[in-house]
């Protein structure tokens, strides 16, 4: 028999529609997956809910892989998708659908200082994140990721927990407009441009009760007292 | 045309001082609040507390995050 590697992220979707399609909420040991899988007969088309297609880049000069794209179209989350796990590549490219509601902890990287976790650049998120209820720690912790390419749309996210947490290399992040609902900080974010800030602030959705936005300093300090109004006038206060 | 009147309310800590919101666990160093922000929210702290308070909120989100995925 030949062994295979398999990520917890994977078993846990697996079972997790299982569960849903039996109604139950057992836990369940991998062959147990395989039997209830052959049990559900025709019903079993998405039951590898995590990963549609994964593709490589490979450098021949650096011997290693350099990027890796995952279509997750018909996934339901992606929680802790590369959480805490020491990454090769320089660029992720993820592909969602409205189907996924979570991103709690999908890519988080770890404050332990393993040199194998420092080459995560680039995160490109394509698709639609309007029905995700959480980023909690989603990108906490990543700390040479430069650039988030794709507009995230914060508009179902009830809480958005350190979400960018240590991501002290961050540049570039874009934000659906009037989206953002609940506290949201930047503070870590030390080379976040003005372009970023610009997205973010004007990400603001107008809050009944009163939620903060944390930028790092040297955004504070280059806004001016339109824009400061701006952000107070939503109900935001700026610390 | 027509002529805007833009205001906000700034809370500036005294000097040495950092300003803290314990419910929201937020620290800062200057406020701009939101127009229904409550200020009372928000308490003055020295450097130590502050340094206190960031090493636990952060060690406590690590810990929450490592457990978040069982």
């Amino acid at each position: 028999m030949d062994n295979v590697f398999v990520e917890n992220a994977i078993l846990q979707g697996w079972a997790d529609t299982i569960r849903e399609k039996t109604g139950t909420d057992e836990k369940m040991k991998p062959d147990v997956l395989l039997q209830k899988t052959q049990e559900l007969g025709s019903g079993a088309e998405d039951l590898f809910p995590l990963i549609d297609a994964v593709t490589f880049s490979y450098d021949g000069l650096k011997n290693h892989y350099t990027d890796i794209t995952l279509n997750l179209v018909n996934a339901r989350t992606i929680a802790g998708l590369i959480d805490n796990k020491p990454i090769m590549f320089n660029k992720l490219t993820v592909t969602i659908s409205e189907k996924c509601t979570t991103f709690q902890n999908a890519f988080r990287g770890s404050s332990v200082t393993d040199t194998l976790l420092k080459n995560l650049k680039t995160i490109v998120i394509n698709g639609d994140t309007s029905k995700v209820t959480t980023f909690i720690n989603a990108f906490m912790g990543r700390i040479d990721l430069e650039e988030i390419i794709g507009e995230l749309n914060f508009t179902s996210s009830l809480t958005n927990s350190n979400t960018f947490s240590n991501c002290e290399k961050l540049v570039t992040v874009r934000v659906v407009k009037e989206s953002i609902r609940t506290k949201i900080s930047f503070a870590h974010c030390a080379e976040l441009s003005m372009k970023s800030a610009d997205s973010i602030i004007d990400g603001l959705a107008y809050v009944e009760e009163t939620q903060i936005l944390s930028l790092p300093n040297h955004i504070k300090l280059q806004l001016t007292d339109a824009r400061k109004a701006q952000i107070t006038s939503k109900n935001w206060t700026l610390a | 045309m027509q002529v805007q009147k833009k205001e906000y309310k700034i809370l500036v800590p005294d000097p040495g001082k950092h300003l803290c919101n314990m419910k929201d666990r937020v620290i800062s160093d200057q406020v701009f609040l939101g127009i229904n922000a409550d200020p009372s929210e928000w308490v003055e702290i020295d450097e130590a507390t502050k340094e206190e308070l960031e090493r636990k909120w952060e060690l406590e989100a690590e810990t929450a995050a490592m457990q978040g995925n069982q």
